[in-house]
């Protein structure tokens, strides 16, 4: 039989019963509809949640806790530990009040700590603007080679490691100054110096501290004499493998690192949970959209049971009996999946414009996420499901036998 | 019509599944060669022991009362039953219809089978009707429906004479519900006769039809005999029938009781049924 001679036969079995052809095929139809809308469902509600996560706190900064293991880990050896790993910025973070004094011995209060709190960041940029603060000047605008600082406040800061004057002399202190270098004890006078980086001695002996800025600007937050004294270091790191890596180096010191990844696992792990309960649900809700195919081919081959015997007299092979029905089958989950998702997505669109203009449920409107591999991939499931559902019928077809329908005949 | 077949008058039982010699040097196969056929069902035995040939060109009546297991015979023949016992060749190959399916296919395919009831496909057009056994083979949709007009033809399709290609077409359109019982046995036999079979079996083709029906059907069956040379068995009641028939077997309780060859048709000189029923002519 060619392939017109299929069609021919299944639009005569759908011409013979369009309304039972009709519910059918929504049957499977609102099976592929359900799944999609529930995969788009939870596809949206995960990037909604992500996308909230990481808009408080940056996907690259790993919140690093100093007080652990029983006692309080000094803010610049997570910094010195961090090095090398990609980290980029350290920020301090404080949960509790305190203040940050300059170093220059005046006493004057740069900042509160207060301000920063965990809460919402904002971006990147936004949390590196700030930082300049405690040094006292901001850099220049789109300056995000240095920063300025006080003579003073730099010497202070590192005079227990290194002089100042040596620094050039030994090679390893990148440190570049720009305008007036003089640098004359309890000087307050502000001259620029472009700090490229530092070297300093840290509790873990030997480790180079290459802190471009803002990185040296926390380094400088952190230090001093005890009056800054974070809670937690947040590591914002270049991309997820420094991150890792940072993240590996404290796991080893044992120190307690969090990151937004470990929530969005968390709500990985809850949508999954989810998915699994939904899953079993709509598992059932398959099953029996199968059965139903299989019923409904079994009818057909029923209702034509004298009509396949006639065929099979006439010199049908078995597979071209089976045939018939596999390609109804094949036709059937193709059309279901197409118009499981033609409704699909106007179920979405419909849900998206009326939440849309519902204030208290705008929220809602971009938590339908529809992915052409979700698509595909149901409607490769449709058809496959549709597939293995004609298996039975169409060998129960195939094994009608010419004698089985005609012996009525007499 | 009723022309004789010289070479039955050689017939033998020598050679390959009953090879016939027409002439010395020459073998005519026959159609159907069935040796000590049975069939059980249970404890009952529908056919005992049936042993005889049919050869190229005959126009065979099977014949008995009911329950004699005429369409038993006719349906193993068609190759859409089962035997127990004995062997039944077609043209020298033997029927096997367990455990080799593929063959049973390609047997029905030279086989053209007219039921009863009509067996007619409801929903299908009179043109897919007919064309169906070339939809099984895959022939073209334009050789089919060429090779269907022509079998029409040899039924006398459509009545209405002369058809013109609108009638024709007309006809084609038509649902097998729309027509009258003879017109619907017609078709059928044009379904059995598009693919150019070598043999008909029609079971009881008259069995549902009116008088007037019945001749037109009986001259339709006689009439691709003649002219198309195409060997047919018959089973039948009924006595309009068996008047066209150039040879009778007559069946009784599943045996072979009667080989009757008519006047115009040479008797076989050896016997076909040796220790069974006997024959007469």
């Amino acid at each position: 039989m060619r392939l017109p001679d299929y069609l021919n036969w299944i639009r005569q079995d759908v011409r013979a019963a369009p309304l039972f052809a009709l519910l059918n095929l929504m049957g499977v139809a609102a099976t592929v509809c359900a799944v999609l809308v529930f995969l788009a469902l939870t596809a949206g509600v995960r990037e909604l949640m992500v996308d909230r996560l990481t808009r408080e706190v940056d996907l690259l900064t790993l919140e690093v806790v100093l007080e652990n293991r029983g006692g309080a880990v000094p803010a610049d050896s997570v910094v010195a530990l961090a090095w090398g790993s990609g980290t980029r910025s350290a920020i301090p973070v404080h949960a509790t009040y305190g203040q940050l004094v300059t170093a220059d011995g005046t006493g004057e209060v740069m900042a509160a700590f207060e301000s920063y709190r965990p809460g919402p960041l904002g971006s990147t940029d936004e949390r590196l603007a700030r930082i300049p603060l405690l040094a006292g000047r901001y850099p220049a605008s789109g300056d995000t080679s240095g920063v300025w600082v006080s003579e003073t406040l730099f010497s202070t800061l590192f005079s227990d490691t290194v002089r100042i004057d040596e620094l050039d002399r030994t090679g390893l202190l990148y440190v570049s100054v720009a305008g007036d270098s003089r640098v004359g004890e309890g000087s307050t006078q502000v001259i620029p110096v472009e700090v490229l980086g530092i070297l300093r001695r840290t509790p873990h002996d030997g480790i180079v501290v290459y802190a471009p800025e803002p990185l040296v600007m926390a380094v400088k937050a952190m230090g001093g004499d005890g009056h800054a004294r974070p809670d937690r270091v947040d590591l914002v790191v270049g991309n997820l493998e420094s991150l890792g890596s940072a993240r590996e180096i404290m796991r080893r010191e044992r120190i307690v690192t969090r990151s937004v990844l470990d929530r969005i696992d968390s709500v990985d792990k809850l949508l999954l949970m989810v998915r699994v309960i939904f899953f079993v649900v709509f598992a059932v809700g398959v099953v029996i959209a199968v059965f139903n195919v299989v019923i409904t081919l079994t009818t057909y081959v029923l209702q034509r049971r004298r009509e396949v015997g006639v065929l099979s007299a006439l010199g049908a092979t078995r597979g071209q009996v089976q045939g018939i029905f596999v390609l109804h089958a094949l036709l059937l989950g193709a059309t279901g999946a197409v118009v499981g998702t033609g409704i699909c997505l106007t179920v979405i669109a419909a849900a998206r414009a009326l939440f849309a203009h519902v204030d208290s449920l705008q929220i809602m409107a971009g938590m339908f996420r529809l992915s052409p591999v979700h698509v595909g991939s149901v409607a490769a499931a449709a058809v496959i499901l549709s597939l293995l559902a004609s298996i039975l019928p169409s060998r129960f077809a195939a094994a009608i036998t010419p004698i089985d329908t005609l012996r009525s005949d007499g | 019509m009723a022309r004789p077949m010289r070479w039955m008058s050689l017939w033998n039982r020598s050679g390959v599944a009953g090879a016939v010699s027409e002439e010395p040097g020459r073998s005519v196969r026959p159609v159907y060669d069935l040796r000590a056929v049975g069939k059980k069902a249970g404890e009952a035995r529908i056919l005992k022991d049936l042993t005889f040939q049919v050869l190229p060109g005959e126009f065979c009546g099977i014949t008995g009362p009911s329950g004699a297991g005429k369409s038993t015979l006719l349906n193993i023949l068609g190759a859409i039953d089962t035997y127990t016992d004995g062997a039944v060749f077609f043209r020298g190959v033997p029927l096997m219809l367990t455990g080799r399916p593929r063959d049973a296919v390609r047997q029905r395919r030279s086989i053209g089978f007219v039921f009863q009831s009509f067996h007619l496909l409801p929903r299908l057009s009179v043109l897919d009707n007919v064309a169906l056994p070339l939809s099984l083979r895959r022939i073209s949709r334009p050789e089919a429906v060429a090779r269907v007009r022509e079998a029409l033809r040899s039924v006398n399709l459509p009545s209405r004479a002369p058809a013109g290609d609108r009638e024709v077409d007309d006809f084609l359109s038509r649902f097998p519900a729309t027509l009258s019982g003879g017109e619907q046995q017609r078709v059928a036999i044009a379904r059995a006769l598009v693919s150019g079979p070598e043999v008909i079996l029609a079971d009881e083709p008259t069995g549902n039809l009116d008088t007037r029906n019945s001749g037109d059907v009986l001259d339709v069956l006689a009439s691709i005999h003649t002219t198309q040379k195409i060997t047919v068995l018959l089973v039948t009641h009924s006595d309009q029938a068996l008047e066209h028939c150039r040879r009778i077997l007559r069946l009784r309780d599943g045996e072979l009781v009667e080989d009757i060859h008519g006047p115009s048709v040479q008797r076989p000189r050896a016997a076909t049924g040796e220790g069974r029923g006997g024959e007469t002519s």
